[in-house]
């Protein structure tokens, strides 16, 4: 290397030092030079005519950087939009509240399991907000998303419905329930003779691999889930029917095949009828067996960032 | 050596990059919304990579 080109080398070292130097004081020089503008989110029009400018010049640094600043903007309006819309739930819940004698809670999540999101969230609301052990937690209006596990005193820790092998009575309203629980269980002469308890009601097969029963054989489910075949007993005009969070939102049920259900059905918390559990997504029928899976979303969105409603019992 | 060989226009040209970079630097700072100097950074590497390979321009 002659000295020239060593030269130049050390130019270039001495440029891309100066340039990370200001890199790195890029956000201070920043801030100090822009120490009197008031960022505001720009209005619809504004953008439009960012959008839209005739100078080439500015419009061509407009669109270098408009990408970035829209972006801003528009992620901006969007948490005041969701600030609004929150501010407008916590108003209509609220007002229930006060209609009824029923104490609801209003809650934030602090913090959620990273590693199993679908498990367990803690909220900021504890036992001095009066929360018990076994309260309800849902989202506005009705969707019911978990079950107050502990509590403290500024805090408690919920385990979602959703969470892996947790069993979780849900109801399905079908419009012709008895008839398809007389169906179902043809041995028994009137849907009305069965109750929660009942053992008699069998649905014998001709395998002698699969008995359905209320008394619960537990059978093995293809992903390692043990499910205990429950029988559906009608409660107040549905089909009771034990759902197993899947670990990932969902739930899932095996039911007999007789019953008719059809996708997009809602389903309900049996304990609180009022509070929907998820929706009936898939349905899958598996060829020389006596059942179907029922796969149900639930409502808990890991993104959810607004306020959760707590209603002891 | 030199691709300018008049030592005024030499001089002329410095005179011109340093304001463009100033230039760069500060349009950089005025944008309220941006956390990189996006402009500074084109201009460096365009730079930076002339005189890299300026050498072999030739």
């Amino acid at each position: 290397m002659n000295l020239r080109a060593k030269k130049n080398f050390q130019y270039n070292i001495l440029f891309i030092i100066l340039y990370f130097v200001f890199l790195l004081s890029f956000p201070f020089l920043r801030s100090y030079f822009n120490v009197n503008n008031i960022k505001v989110v720009a209005p619809e029009s504004a953008l439009v005519a960012a959008r839209t400018s005739t100078n080439l010049v500015s419009g061509i640094f407009h669109n270098i950087v408009g990408y970035f600043s829209e972006r801003k903007d528009l992620l901006n309006e969007i948490s005041y939009l969701e600030r609004e819309l929150q501010e407008e739930k916590n108003k209509n819940v609220l007002a229930e509240v006060r209609d009824s004698n029923e104490t609801k809670i209003v809650a934030k999540k602090i913090f959620s399991d990273f590693t199993n999101i679908y498990q367990a969230i803690l909220l900021d609301k504890g036992r001095i907000d009066d929360v018990q052990e076994g309260a309800v937690v849902f989202l506005y209006p009705n969707k019911a998303i978990g079950i107050v596990d502990s509590v403290s005193n500024k805090s408690s820790l919920v385990f979602l419905f959703s969470k892996d092998k947790n069993l979780v009575e849900g109801v399905v309203n079908t419009k012709n329930s008895k008839e398809n629980l007389k169906s179902a269980f043809a041995g028994n002469e009137s849907a009305e003779n069965l109750n929660l308890n009942s053992t008699t009601s069998t649905l014998n097969s001709t395998t002698s691999t699969l008995s359905v029963t209320t008394s619960g054989q537990t059978l093995t489910f293809p992903n390692e889930i043990n499910i205990d075949l429950s029988t559906p007993v009608s409660s107040s005009g549905g089909l009771l029917i034990e759902f197993i969070g899947y670990g990932s939102g969902d739930f899932v049920a095996k039911i007999p095949e007789n019953i008719n259900i059809s996708t997009g059905t809602i389903v309900y918390l049996a304990r609180d009828e009022n509070k929907a559990l998820g929706e009936i997504i898939k349905i899958e029928k598996q060829e020389a067996s006596f059942h179907q899976i029922l796969f149900v979303r639930g409502y808990y969105n890991t993104r959810e960032n607004g306020d959760y409603y707590i209603e002891n019992n | 050596m030199k691709m300018v060989k008049n030592k005024f226009w030499r001089i002329i040209l410095n005179i011109i990059i340093v304001a463009v970079l100033f230039f760069c630097i500060f349009y950089d700072l005025s944008l309220s919304n941006i956390n990189f100097p996006f402009l500074t950074t084109i201009f460096f590497g365009v730079f930076i990579i002339y005189r890299f390979l300026k050498p072999y321009l030739r």
